[in-house]
């Protein structure tokens, strides 16, 4: 607990919004690690089916009410969290490896491998998310894995751009030159030195991409080209759910809320970081 | 670059897995019709005599038929690229006479009640995605309070305007028939409103921290010594300043908003490319993904380059240095 | 006659940790046609002085009290609207770096037509240009036309200051304030322009108050100089007083500290070792 002793504490709980943002990502964060044992009807996540319970309003035993095979919508959105952070990490896991060691060696080395790496992440920066998620799905079968690696490859050239700026102005810093002088190698220049400088950008980045890879991927969901039923997952629900509007209203009212406040978290605390490092992205 | 970007569309066209002649025809047909199909979509002649039928068929505005709609492709894009195209536009107007005051005031009220109220309104817009807008929005407006419409762009019996530009709401007031602008303008709000709100909760963050950076220079304070008067300084001397590096972003966002646009055109069942685009992609419909594609990108090379030519004009900087 | 009396002025500002005093009643009087120098190191409060005589300051985190008289009007008291009038009109302003205090997006000509255009629309629209391009000859600019419809980025530092010193005088004030019109300048501009500034200056007879921590700088120009020191007056008096007889010990360690070619080491104005608001305070 020393941590909140300390001085990055002390100034980051000072913004009442962040506060709630970290609360916000981390209950989700544990319920839906602990899904199985914090859902009143963790089976109802998976194959299954109870038609006599369909379509019940919210009550105090189905919180969210269920949707047309009797499934409880509030248990399913837990689920679905696990699903949608599952989207975020792995995406996030490959993006940022990537498009880092892209912008370090863009903008270390600079000169034709500069031109080449920054031209190719100019193209793709210049198409908007969604449609560039899209056009990569055109040509793959929707599944899960299929729409993470849409989203990763579209997701790169934002950490190649920020590394790049960065290394470009940290490479004329005193302590490279130093490290040049001393005869460090390249390699240990980019990722002893000039890598751990951009570690505060690099964490805020990726605490709000979190939010955004969740809410490209719901999207993408919503339109029929990611996960596939039965899988729960807040963009499906609330596309099945629109159906049914306006009567059985909770099925696409209450995913919707889902996804609204896991993003609204992550951005909370994305910017209490923000502000906490003082850090320009 | 429209070249360079027709030749990549055509080879990715071309790489996709499955063949296009095939799922058009379906199982059932015999290997014979569809090497007949493959012939007639020339996928068996070598890769340079496809691209220039490709290209002759840009030119003369013939894309080929889509394998599901059986129609031909230039058609169906000219019916549905319009009704998206009027949705961004007025989406965009939302954001920009929306959003940019929204930011001006809370740049310069900083702190205040309206400062607080303008960055909700932007957080929520920048975190909920759009089709969850959508949903609210439908079910608030259309179904709840039921002042506004549900679904298409126009009532069941209203007939659309002979067409001029494809954009309804400008067609009808060039043909003199305002109701039929009426009623296209009722069924236009709510969309747009749900395609407007993340980029306006966009728009109006920049606009206020590029604002409250330019209030903070030395000529602003100059501004005041010499006796401008507030609201000058916020409507003009203050506001070139802070909105040239907003427009880029503004321009991005709206490209970007082509994409959510697919979104809320489902959920508002809109007869834009949306729905066509996607069933495209799921039966692997080549000439329609193809066309689709193009249009879509000629859009955002249009859009950029008018961007472009904007920031330059008004920026003294870029276009004194051009010369 | 008296043109400005400033008496004693008291500013303070309110932040989240208190409130800071940053002018302790200060008093001082420019006569028409004076030219009147404050002299301090950063944080002496003379810069808060030049911008509570047009009301620059915001209002809601200061707390104020005293009178600034200009013309029996007190400044202090006087609504926004009234405030703006006399903003660019009867008293100008000239700020420390002139490329910064133009707007990068608006030519000079523009600027200047709209500092008139606040105060009068009544003005040949025929003959505002040629208007405009005797003002900047007036401050030796020798290709007035080019820098009419030039942008800020495009002129020199110098350039610059010689164009905000013209449009100070666009609508011929009574009086000018100078905030360290010349530290952002190279030394060799600085002389050119202070002594252009002098020159227009005491032509059209009109007075000025130069803020400014360079004592060298102020003695070729000034005619009556206060010495402040964090909020408070210590010394005040002519110039040739000041130089050849100073009174008060941080004006005399001021001195010192002007750098001589001959000399070898300079004072420290170690405020921890010397309390010098406790010395009394000097008038010539």
């Amino acid at each position: 607990m020393k941590i909140f002793k300390s001085r990055g504490w002390y100034k980051f709980s000072k913004n009442p919004l962040s506060v709630i943002g970290l609360l916000i990502v981390s209950i989700i964060v544990l319920m839906a690690i602990f899904a199985n044992y914090l859902t009143p009807f963790p089976e109802h996540a998976g194959p299954f089916v109870d038609i006599p319970n369909k379509i019940k309003p919210p009550s105090s035993t189905y919180f969210f009410g269920t949707d047309k095979i009797g499934r409880d919508t509030f248990s399913r959105i837990i689920f679905g969290y696990r699903t949608s952070l599952y989207l975020g990490v792995i995406v996030l896991c490959i993006a940022v490896p990537i498009g880092t060691s892209l912008g370090l060696v863009a903008g270390y080395f600079g000169g034709k491998i500069d031109a080449i790496i920054m031209r190719i992440t100019d193209i793709f920066l210049s198409i908007p998310p969604l449609v560039l998620a899209l056009s990569i799905m055109a040509f793959l079968k929707p599944t899960l894995t299929n729409a993470m690696i849409a989203v990763s490859m579209m997701w790169w050239p934002w950490y190649t751009r920020l590394i790049y700026n960065l290394t470009r102005s940290l490479k004329n810093e005193g302590f490279v030159i130093s490290s040049k002088i001393v005869g460090a190698s390249h390699f240990h220049i980019i990722f002893r030195e000039i890598l751990p400088n951009c570690s505060a950008s690099l964490i805020t980045k990726i605490t709000l991409d979190m939010g955004f890879v969740i809410l490209i991927g719901s999207s993408l969901s919503f339109l029929g080209l990611g996960v596939q039923p039965p899988t729960p997952d807040l963009g499906t629900m609330v596309s099945q759910g629109s159906k049914y509007l306006p009567d059985i209203w909770w099925l696409s009212v209450f995913p919707g809320l889902a996804i609204l406040v896991i993003v609204l978290g992550f951005n909370l605390l994305g910017d209490g970081l923000k502000d906490l490092f003082d850090v320009e992205i | 670059m429209l070249i360079g970007v027709s030749i990549l569309i055509f080879i990715i066209a071309r790489i996709i897995p499955g063949d296009p002649a095939r799922m058009a025809l379906g199982p059932t047909a015999t290997q014979e019709m569809v090497e007949q199909y493959r012939d007639k979509l020339h996928l068996n002649d070598p890769i340079h005599v496809q691209y220039w039928f490709f290209i002759k068929g840009i030119t003369e505005g013939d894309l080929g038929e889509s394998v599901y709609t059986k129609r031909n492709v230039t058609t169906d894009v000219s019916t549905y690229f319009p009704a998206t195209l009027e949705l961004i536009i007025f989406a965009a107007l939302i954001m920009v006479c929306v959003g940019v005051p929204l930011g001006i005031l809370a740049g310069r009220y900083k702190d205040k009640s309206i400062d607080n109220i303008s960055r909700l309104i932007s957080l929520l817009g920048v975190v909920t995605p759009s089709f969850v807008w959508a949903v609210f929005l439908m079910i608030i407006f259309a179904f709840y309070l039921d002042i506004l419409p549900v679904a298409g762009r126009l009532s069941q019996d209203t007939v659309a305007p002979d067409k001029i530009t494809g954009l309804i709401i400008i067609d009808s007031i060039i043909r003199g028939q305002f109701d039929v602008t009426i009623d296209a303008l009722k069924h236009i709000i709510l969309p747009a409103l749900a395609l407007s709100l993340s980029a306006l909760g966009q728009a109006s963050r920049l606009t206020r921290s590029n604002i409250t950076e330019v209030y903070d220079k030395q000529y602003i304070e100059m501004a005041r010594a010499y006796g401008y008067n507030e609201f000058k300084i916020a409507t003009k001397y203050a506001l070139k300043p802070a909105m040239i590096p907003t427009l880029t972003i503004l321009g991005l966002d709206f490209a970007a908003m082509l994409g959510n646009a697919f979104l809320v055109e489902f959920v508002f069942a809109w007869p834009g490319i949306a729905k066509y685009g996607v069933q495209a992609i799921l039966y692997k419909d080549l000439n329609a993904i193809t066309a689709t594609t193009m249009i879509i990108a000629t859009f955002f090379v249009i859009t950029n380059l008018i961007v472009d030519l904007v920031v330059a004009y008004l920026n003294p900087k870029i276009r004194l240095s051009g010369k | 006659m008296t043109l400005l009396s400033i008496r004693n002025l008291e500013v303070q500002f309110k932040h989240y940790e208190g409130v800071t005093t940053a002018l302790k009643k200060i008093s001082l009087d420019i006569k028409e046609g004076e030219k009147v120098a404050l002299v301090g190191e950063s944080g002496s409060g003379k810069s808060v002085t030049a911008r509570m005589i047009l009301g620059l300051l915001s209002n809601s985190n200061i707390k104020k009290n005293g009178e600034i008289f200009f013309e029996n009007i007190d400044l202090l008291k006087e609504s926004s609207s009234q405030i703006k009038q006399i903003r660019g009109n009867e008293i100008s302003m000239i700020f420390q770096d002139p490329v910064s205090s133009l707007n990068p997006y608006f030519t000079v000509k523009k600027q200047m037509l709209q500092a008139l255009e606040n105060h009068t629309k009544d003005y040949d629209k025929n003959t505002i240009e040629k208007y405009f391009v005797d003002l900047l000859k007036d401050v030796k600019i020798e290709d007035p036309e080019r820098v009419l419809n030039s942008y800020a980025f495009q002129l020199s530092g110098g350039m610059a200051q010689r164009v905000m010193i013209s449009m100070a005088l666009i609508n011929n004030p009574k009086l000018i304030l100078a905030d360290e019109p010349t530290t952002a300048l190279d030394v060799t501009v600085q002389k050119k322009v202070l002594s252009i500034m002098k020159d227009v200056i005491s032509r059209k007879k009109m007075s000025m108050l130069l803020i400014s921590h360079n004592l060298g700088v102020v003695r070729e120009f000034a005619d009556k100089i206060y010495v402040i020191y964090q909020g408070t007056i210590l010394e005040e008096g002519s110039t040739e007083k000041i130089f050849n007889s100073p009174g008060h010990i941080y004006t005399q360690t001021l001195l010192q500290a002007i750098p001589k070619i001959n000399s070898s080491k300079l004072p420290s104005l170690d405020s921890e070792n010397l309390d010098y608001l406790s010395q009394p305070k000097f008038t010539h």
